[in-house]
């Protein structure tokens, strides 16, 4: 009952032959918070998932699978908006968003997935 | 433990336990090793290289006064933190812990459990903590390598145990007669 970002983290650790102590010492964290992320009773915090893949030297393939499993444990999304713009903006985002239709969002994601590959 | 929450189990005579202690050693080619790697079998060995169980850690927060968990279908073992930080360096009291949890996941995985307190009447056999921690016990510190002349001390160098529990593994041996 774990979560994808819980089961990429643990396949990690185990394909680098590391104890729960092992990867809680290189990413300077407790053990039981890396045994929690596995377990999926904790959502990791912003930056965590940056963190591993620099520790690790995770190859872009990796990286971008890690961060979509992240994505995908995730229910909420923390935005930063410094600009009156880009808080109107996120508002008008955050209420549209759970009234999308599945097609809209599957071509907003493609538009943006583009970009990103760019 | 301090826990007067227990469960009952199908029962086991203490030389059973003792046995099912040395078999799990031979299994693991351990048979002629005094000082058994007990979290090693249990993370290196069950979990990461055969994928029998999954090891976990827990936080003070998650597990108050439990040391250590182990899943009644056998999914998972779990130690408290300063319990995991412990075994892994060697300290006595977390390997007896450590090997007690296991002798659960060996012996009390996929059982019927029915609720009991401990002095409610229930024998010690066929109780789950009093049997956990005969098998800890027999795994850590076999009969085998105990002799007539062996003191608390010589059992804590030879098998990385606490005091109370060479103590305790002395008294057995003396009273059942088998030294």
């Amino acid at each position: 009952m774990t979560t994808e970002i819980g089961k990429e983290l643990r396949k990690l650790r185990i394909d680098e032959d590391e104890r729960l102590l092992d990867m809680a010492a290189r990413l300077e964290k407790s053990s039981a918070f890396i045994s929690a992320v596995e377990r999926g009773t904790k959502t990791p915090p912003e930056g965590f998932v940056e963190l591993v893949i620099r520790v690790y030297r995770l190859a872009e393939d990796a990286a971008a699978s890690l961060r979509r499993a992240a994505d995908r444990s995730r229910k909420n999304f923390t935005l930063e908006a410094d600009s009156l713009l880009a808080r109107d903006t996120a508002g008008l985002m955050a209420r549209r968003m759970n009234s999308l239709s599945e097609d809209e969002l599957n071509n907003i994601f493609q538009i943006l997935s583009k970009k990103d590959a760019k | 433990m301090t826990e007067t929450n227990d469960f009952i189990v199908p029962p086991r005579r203490w030389a059973e336990i003792g046995g099912i202690a040395d078999n799990l050693r031979h299994q693991l080619g351990q048979a002629t090793t005094p000082r058994v790697p007990v979290i090693e079998i249990i993370e290196r060995v069950l979990d990461q290289r055969l994928g029998l169980v999954n090891f976990e850690v827990g936080s003070h927060e998650e597990m108050g006064q439990a040391e250590g968990l182990t899943c009644p279908k056998g999914e998972f073992i779990m130690l408290r933190e300063d319990v995991y930080e412990g075994v892994w360096t060697g300290e006595g009291r977390a390997r007896f812990t450590t090997a007690h949890e296991l002798g659960h996941w060996v012996m009390h995985t996929n059982v019927p459990l029915a609720r009991a307190r401990r002095g409610d009447g229930t024998p010690t056999f066929r109780l789950a903590e009093p049997q956990a921690n005969q098998f800890a016990a027999e795994f850590l510190m076999p009969e085998c390598f105990i002799d007539a002349h062996d003191d608390e001390d010589a059992l804590i160098q030879r098998f990385g145990v606490s005091w109370e529990a060479a103590r305790n593994r002395l008294r057995y041996l003396h009273k059942n007669g088998r030294l």
